[in-house]
C-alpha cells in the first residue's frame, strides 16, 4: 500500500481535546475509506502535524480529512526510505 | 408660487425619509427591506437584480421572489406622496430620487471636492448632518456583502467626518470656546484618537480651565492604557506639558507626566529603609496596629499620587504588625487583571498557604486556588466563599494578629471589592484582623466596586484614610542624602516636587553622573533600560508584557533564553533596581511605572507579537479552567486575536459564574460578543456567541448586579440560526436562554414554551445526530460503490427519523441522490444532488458544496446535459479554488465532452487531463474518465483505443476495489476482444455475476457486452449474467 503523508500546521496551538475531537470523527471514516493510519508527528509547540497514512490513493486520504474536518494543508504520495 | 418642498432622506443615522408634509414616511417593518431602501438611495445607481440577490439573499431558495417582496414594499413607501420613484424592470432596479435631499450626497459631495476648500460656514452644516451611524440600526450580519459594504461606508462617512473635525478645529484654533464642542466631538466618536484628546487639553488649557485639562489628560491616559495598554504618545503630552504649571506642583491633580513617572526606590518591602518623614501617618497606623489585638479595627486607606510612597507605608504597616508579634500578607492588583476574579485574594491565600506550607487551606476554596484540589463544585453559594476564606483568615488572626495589605486596589476586579467588603464587615469580625489598602488618589474613583466599598465603610465609620502628601524640602533632603551624603539636594528637592521616588531616581541619575537637568521620569527610567544589554533588555519587555508578577518559569516558556541566561538577567535587573522578588519564585517591577515605561518602548507590532506568544503559551492552563483564562483575555485582546479572546472570555467568564463573580462574568460576556461579531461567519461563531449570551444571561440572575441589557432578539436570532444550521446544543441552549428571561418578564406562557422547546430539542437532538450519522455512513458506502444493500436499509432508517422530527439533512438528500443513479433514476438523482447542495450553500460546508457540485456535473454528463455539466463545472472550479483542492476531473469531464461533440483538440484534452488525474493520485475519478473514455471509443469503433483505456482502468480500479469501475472495464474490453480473434482478460472475476449487484451504469455496460458477444460467436465469453 503506498504511503500518504498529510501535512498541517494551525494558527495557535492545537490541543489535546481538539486532537481527541478530530480522532473520533476520523475513526469511522478510516475504515470505509480503507486508509490506515500508521503515526503522526506533533511539534513540540503543537503548531505542525505531519501525518502517515497507507491508503489506495492520495484521494481517499484528502476525503477522510474532508470527512472528519481536519484541518490540512497538502497531502502527497510518499516512499520510505531508511525503515526495514 | 411656493417651491414645492422636496423628499428628505437621512442616512447618516437611522434611515428616515420626510415628505413634503414634514412627517417622516412610515418604513417598511423589515430590517432588510429598509437596508435595501437605504443601499439604493445611497447608491443612487441602477442594479441588476441578480446583483440585488446576491446581497441580501445569499441562500433562500428563491432569492428573486424575496426581492420582488421587498420592492412591492419600498414602492409603497415612496409612492407615498414622495416625489421619488422606484425603478424597475425584469432586469434591474433603482430608485429616482428627483430632488430629494440627501444628507449622505450632501457629505459625498464635499468629499469629492475638498475639506480644506470648504469654507468653515460649510464645514459646520456638515458635521451638523452627522446624526449617527451610516444605515444606524440597519446591520446585517449574514448578508456579509451588505455587511462588508455597509462597514466600508460607515469607515469612509467616519473619516470624513474626523477630516471635518479636524479641519473645523484646526480653524478654530484662536477661538477655543468654538473649538472645544468640536474637539470634544472627535474623542467621544473615537475615544483612541490621541489627536482628538490633545486638542481637548490645549483648548481647555487656552480658556484658562488648566484644572479640567490636567483631567480630561488623565482620563485620556487611562483610556489608553486600558485599551490599548500603552500610554499615549508624544502629541498628547506636548499638550499636556504646554499646560501653565500649578502653582501647587499639580502633582495631585496631574499624577502623569512628568509627576507620575517617577521611579520608586523606597516602597519595595524587601529593601525598604526607615521611612523619611510621615510622623503623623505613622502615628495613626501605629496606633491602630496596637489596637489590632483587642478590638474590631478599621480598615486603613493610604492614598497618594504614583510614587509618593503608598506602597512603603503598606511596608511600614506590615512590619509594625510583626514587630507587634503578629504576621503580615501582602498583595496588590494588576491593571491587567480587571478582569481576573478574586486576583488579589487569590494571590494572598497563596501567599498564606506559601508561608504556612504546613496548614493547608481548606479544599472548599478549590475553585478559587485548583492547587488545593477538590474541584469546582464544592461550593453553594457566593456567601459560602466568603465565609470559607474569613473563616480562614479570623483562624489566622485568634493565632496571633494579622495584617492584609491590598495595593493598587484601585485596579481590583469587582468580585475582590466585594469579598473586601464582606471581610471588613462581617458583623462577627473578631479583633486581630488588620486590613490596609493603597490606592491611587485619582484612579480609585474609576473603580466603582471599589469605590463603593470604601464609602460603605467611611459612612460606617470604619475606615482610616491617610492621605500622603509631597514631602517637605527638609524631608526630601534627607532621603536624599541616605543615597550619598555628598549631593546636591537643593537642585534634586526643586525637581522633585517633594515626591520621594522622582528624587530618589533623580539622586540615583546625580550617582550615575547623569544628572539629566529637567529631566522626566521617563527618561529616567529610559536612561536605566538603555544601560542595559539586548539579552536584559529583552526579559524585561517580556515581563512587562505579561503584566504581573513573573517567575523565571514564566519567562522560560516566552522567551528564547535558556535558565542560566534568564537568572543572569533577573540578577542583573534586580541589582539595578528594575524589578524585584515578590514572594516565593515570582518577581515584580520595583515600581508600575518601571513596567509602563518598558511597555511603551515597545512598538506596536511588537507588542502584539509578544502578546501573541504570552497568549499561546497560556492557552492550555486556561482552558483547564485555571485562573489562567482571565489573563489569557487580556493577552489575546492585546495580540488583537478575536478567535482566541472570544474562547477566552467564554473560559474565563463560566469560571467567573462558578465564583459567584457575575459582574466580571457579565463584563467578559459582553466583551467576547465584540470578538465575536468581528469572526468570519460559521456555526463556531455561533456556537461561542450562544455561549457568551448565555454567560451574559446567568450573570445576571445574582444579587444586587446589573440589569440585563435587551438582547432577547440577539439570543432569539441566534437561535434560530442555530436550529437552522442543526447545532442542536447551541438551539438548545437559546430556549433555555429565552426561557429566563420570558420568566424574569413575566410571560409565563412564553417561558413555557420556551423551555419545552429547549426540552424538545435537547430529546431530538440524539435521534437527530443517529439520523445523521446513518446517513452518512449511507453516501460513504454509496460513494464507494460498496454494500449498496445496506446503504439502502440505511437510507430509510434515516429517513424514517428525519421525517418524524421534521427535518431536513444534507447528508440523507445526498444518499438518496447517490441511490436514485445507482438505480438509473438520474432525474430524480439529480433532484436530491441539487437540494443537497442548497443545503451545503446554506451550512456555508464548502467540501459538502464541492463533492455536490462534482456529483451533479458527472450526474449531467451522463445525462448528455453537457451545458449544465459546463455550468457546474464553472462554480466546481470557483469552489475548488477556495477550498484547496484541485479539479482534474473537472478537467476530465470538460474533455469526455469534447470528445463527445467531436472536438478536435479533445484527444490532446483528455490525455492531458487524465495525466493530471494520474498525478493527483485520485483512482476512482481516474477509473471512470478511464472507462468513459474507453466507452466513447468503443461506440465509435476505436478497439485499440478501448483496449488502452479500459486495461488501465481495470488496475486503477481494482486497486482501490471500485467493483463497477471494475466491471465496465472488463465489459469492455471484452468488447474490444469481441471485436478481435484473441481473448484478452484473464483474472479472478468471478464467472458467475448478478446484475443487480451493480449500478445501472455498470449495469448497461456488462449487458451492451454480453450482446456483442452473442452476436460474435467465436468472441471472448463474458462472464454470466443472471438478471
Amino acid at each position: 500500500m503506498p504511503h500518504i503523508i498529510v501535512e498541517r500546521t494551525f494558527e495557535a496551538p492545537f490541543t489535546q481535546q481538539e486532537l481527541d475531537a478530530v480522532e473520533a470523527r476520523m475513526a469511522p471514516c478510516l475504515d470505509l475509506y480503507d486508509v490506515r493510519w500508521i503515526r503522526s508527528y506533533w511539534s513540540s509547540d503543537r503548531l505542525r502535524m505531519i501525518c502517515e497514512y497507507e491508503a489506495a490513493d492520495i484521494a481517499s486520504v484528502r476525503n477522510v480529512q474532508h470527512e472528519a474536518e481536519a484541518k490540512f494543508e497538502r497531502a502527497w504520495a510518499a516512499d520510505v526510505l531508511g525503515e526495514p | 408660487m411656493q417651491r414645492p418642498i422636496p423628499l428628505r432622506v437621512r442616512l447618516l443615522g437611522e434611515l428616515q425619509l420626510v415628505g413634503a408634509d414634514g412627517k417622516a414616511l412610515a418604513l417598511p417593518a423589515s430590517r432588510k427591506t429598509r437596508a435595501l431602501l437605504g443601499y439604493l438611495i445611497a447608491t443612487g445607481q441602477v442594479h441588476r437584480r441578480e446583483r440585488l440577490c446576491d446581497l441580501f439573499w445569499d441562500g433562500p431558495d428563491d432569492p428573486r421572489a424575496e426581492l420582488r417582496w421587498s420592492l412591492s414594499k419600498i414602492r409603497a413607501v415612496l409612492g407615498d406622496g414622495s416625489r421619488a420613484r422606484l425603478v424597475a424592470d425584469r432586469e434591474r432596479v433603482g430608485i429616482e430620487l428627483g430632488d430629494a435631499l440627501v444628507d449622505h450626497a450632501v457629505v459625498r459631495s464635499l468629499a469629492r471636492s475638498s475639506v480644506s476648500a470648504a469654507t468653515t460656514e460649510v464645514l459646520t452644516e456638515t458635521v451638523a448632518l452627522f446624526g449617527g451611524e451610516f444605515l444606524d440600526g440597519l446591520d446585517l450580519p449574514l448578508c456579509y456583502r451588505y455587511q462588508e459594504w455597509c462597514i466600508a461606508e460607515r469607515e469612509a462617512m467616519s473619516q470624513l467626518r474626523f477630516r471635518v473635525l479636524a479641519a473645523l478645529i484646526e480653524r478654530l484654533e484662536d477661538v477655543p470656546t468654538d473649538a472645544l464642542p468640536y474637539a470634544y466631538a472627535f474623542v467621544a466618536a473615537d475615544p483612541l484618537s490621541e489627536a482628538g484628546h490633545a486638542a481637548v487639553v490645549r483648548m481647555l488649557g487656552k480658556m484658562g480651565r488648566t484644572a479640567d485639562a490636567l483631567v480630561h489628560y488623565e482620563r485620556a491616559h487611562r483610556i489608553f492604557e486600558a485599551e490599548l495598554g500603552a500610554p499615549p504618545g508624544e502629541e498628547l503630552k506636548a499638550a499636556r506639558q504646554a499646560l501653565r504649571p500649578s502653582p501647587i506642583a499639580g502633582a495631585r491633580a496631574a499624577p502623569s507626566g512628568a509627576a507620575r513617572g517617577v521611579l520608586d526606590g523606597a516602597p519595595r518591602p524587601a529593601a525598604s529603609g526607615p521611612m523619611v518623614g510621615r510622623d503623623t501617618e505613622r502615628t495613626t497606623i501605629d496606633h491602630l496596629v496596637g489596637m489590632a489585638a483587642d478590638t474590631r479595627p478599621d480598615v486603613i486607606l493610604v492614598t497618594g499620587e504614583p510614587g509618593i510612597g503608598k506602597s512603603h507605608m503598606l511596608g511600614y504597616f506590615s512590619e509594625r504588625m510583626v514587630a507587634a508579634g503578629g504576621r503580615a500578607f501582602r498583595a496588590r492588583a494588576f491593571e491587567a487583571e480587571t478582569a481576573r476574579s478574586y486576583g488579589i485574594w487569590i494571590d494572598l491565600l497563596r501567599s498564606v498557604q506559601r508561608e504556612r506550607p504546613g496548614n493547608r487551606l481548606p479544599s472548599l476554596l478549590g475553585p478559587l486556588l485548583p492547587e488545593l484540589g477538590g474541584g469546582e463544585g464544592g461550593l453553594g453559594d457566593r456567601t459560602q466563599l466568603f465565609d470559607t476564606i474569613v473563616d480562614v483568615l479570623h483562624g489566622l488572626a485568634s493565632e496571633a494578629p494579622m495584617g492584609i495589605a491590598l495595593d493598587d486596589v484601585q485596579w481590583i476586579d469587582d468580585a475582590s471589592a466585594s469579598l473586601l467588603h464582606y471581610v471588613a464587615r462581617r458583623p462577627e469580625a473578631a479583633p486581630g484582623l488588620l486590613i490596609a489598602c493603597a490606592a491611587r488618589s485619582g484612579e480609585v474613583a474609576d473603580n466603582i466596586a471599589v469605590s463603593r466599598v470604601l464609602r460603605s465603610l467611611a459612612r460606617d465609620g470604619r475606615l482610616t484614610e491617610i492621605e500622603l502628601d509631597t514631602l517637605s524640602a527638609e524631608h526630601t533632603a534627607e532621603l536624599v542624602r541616605r543615597l550619598d551624603p555628598a549631593l546636591d539636594a537643593a537642585q534634586i528637592i526643586a525637581a522633585s516636587d517633594g515626591n520621594p521616588l522622582f528624587a530618589l531616581e533623580l539622586a540615583r541619575a546625580h550617582l550615575r553622573g547623569d544628572p539629566g537637568p529637567g529631566s522626566t521620569v521617563k527618561a529616567l527610567i529610559e536612561g536605566q533600560l538603555a544601560g542595559l544589554t539586548d539579552q536584559v533588555r529583552e526579559t524585561l519587555m517580556w515581563a512587562a508584557a505579561h503584566g504581573r508578577t513573573f517567575t523565571p518559569e514564566d519567562l522560560a516558556r516566552l522567551t528564547p533564553f535558556d535558565a542560566a541566561g534568564l537568572l543572569m538577567a533577573l540578577g542583573e535587573l534586580e541589582r539595578r533596581g528594575l524589578v524585584r522578588p515578590a514572594g516565593g519564585d515570582a518577581y515584580d517591577f520595583t515600581h508600575d511605572l518601571v513596567r509602563q515605561v518598558t511597555y511603551r518602548s515597545l512598538s506596536h507590532p511588537r507588542r502584539k507579537l509578544l502578546h501573541r506568544h504570552i497568549a499561546r503559551a497560556l492557552r492550555p492552563a486556561a482552558e483547564r479552567g485555571g485562573d489562567a483564562a482571565a489573563d489569557l483575555v487580556h493577552h489575546a485582546v492585546l495580540a488583537e486575536d478575536d478567535e482566541m479572546a472570544a474562547r477566552a472570555c467564554i473560559v474565563a467568564g463560566e469560571r467567573a459564574l462558578r465564583l459567584f463573580a457575575n459582574a466580571e462574568a457579565a463584563g467578559l460576556a459582553e466583551r467576547g460578543l465584540r470578538h465575536v461579531e468581528r469572526l468570519p461567519e460559521a456555526p463556531e461563531k455561533l456556537v461561542s456567541r450562544i455561549a457568551l449570551l448565555k454567560i451574559r444571561v446567568l450573570a445576571a440572575t445574582g444579587p444586587g448586579l446589573r440589569s440585563l441589557p435587551p438582547i432577547e432578539e440577539a439570543i432569539a436570532d441566534a437561535t434560530i440560526a442555530a436550529e437552522e444550521q442543526g447545532l442542536q446544543a447551541a438551539a438548545a441552549t437559546g430556549h433555555y436562554l429565552l426561557s429566563i428571561l420570558h420568566q424574569q418578564a413575566g410571560q409565563i406562557e412564553r417561558a413555557e414554551a420556551s423551555t419545552l422547546r429547549a426540552a424538545e430539542i435537547g430529546r431530538n437532538a440524539d435521534r437527530k445526530i443517529q439520523a445523521h450519522q446513518l446517513a452518512n455512513t449511507a453516501r460513504c458506502l454509496l460513494e464507494l460503490e460498496t454494500e449498496v444493500a445496506r446503504a439502502r436499509e440505511l437510507v430509510a432508517e434515516a429517513g424514517d427519523i428525519a421525517q418524524s422530527l421534521g427535518i431536513e439533512l444534507c447528508e440523507l438528500h445526498w444518499a438518496s441522490g447517490l441511490l436514485e443513479r445507482w438505480d438509473g433514476r438520474q432525474d430524480q438523482a439529480a433532484v436530491y444532488l441539487a437540494r443537497t447542495l442548497a443545503l451545503a450553500r446554506r451550512s456555508e460546508d464548502r467540501w459538502r458544496e464541492y463533492k455536490c457540485l462534482t456529483w451533479l456535473a458527472t450526474l449531467h454528463f451522463e445525462m448528455g446535459r453537457y451545458a449544465d455539466m459546463r455550468a457546474r463545472c464553472e462554480e466546481l472550479r470557483s469552489v475548488a479554488a477556495r477550498i484547496g483542492e484541485e479539479t482534474p476531473f473537472v478537467d476530465a469531464l470538460q474533455a469526455l465532452t469534447a470528445l463527445m461533440t467531436a472536438d478536435d483538440a479533445a484527444d490532446e484534452a483528455l490525455e492531458s487531463a487524465l495525466a493530471r488525474l494520474r498525478a493527483a493520485d485520485d483512482k476512482s475519478y481516474l477509473a471512470y474518465a478511464l472507462n468513459s473514455a474507453a466507452n466513447f471509443h468503443c461506440c465509435a469503433g476505436r478497439m485499440e483505443q478501448v483496449r488502452l483505456h479500459a486495461s488501465e482502468a481495470l488496475t486503477v480500479a481494482s486497486k482501490i476495489r471500485r467493483r463497477c469501475e471494475i466491471a465496465i472495464a472488463r465489459a469492455l474490453l471484452s468488447a474490444a476482444a469481441n471485436s478481435s480473434s484473441t481473448p484478452e482478460i484473464d483474472d479472478d472475476w468471478p464467472a458467475s455475476i448478478e446484475l443487480e449487484d451493480f449500478s445501472a451504469r455498470a449495469r448497461a455496460a456488462l449487458r451492451h457486452s454480453a450482446e456483442l458477444a452473442r452476436s460474435v460467436p467465436m468472441a471472448a465469453p463474458t462472464p454470466g449474467l443472471q438478471t
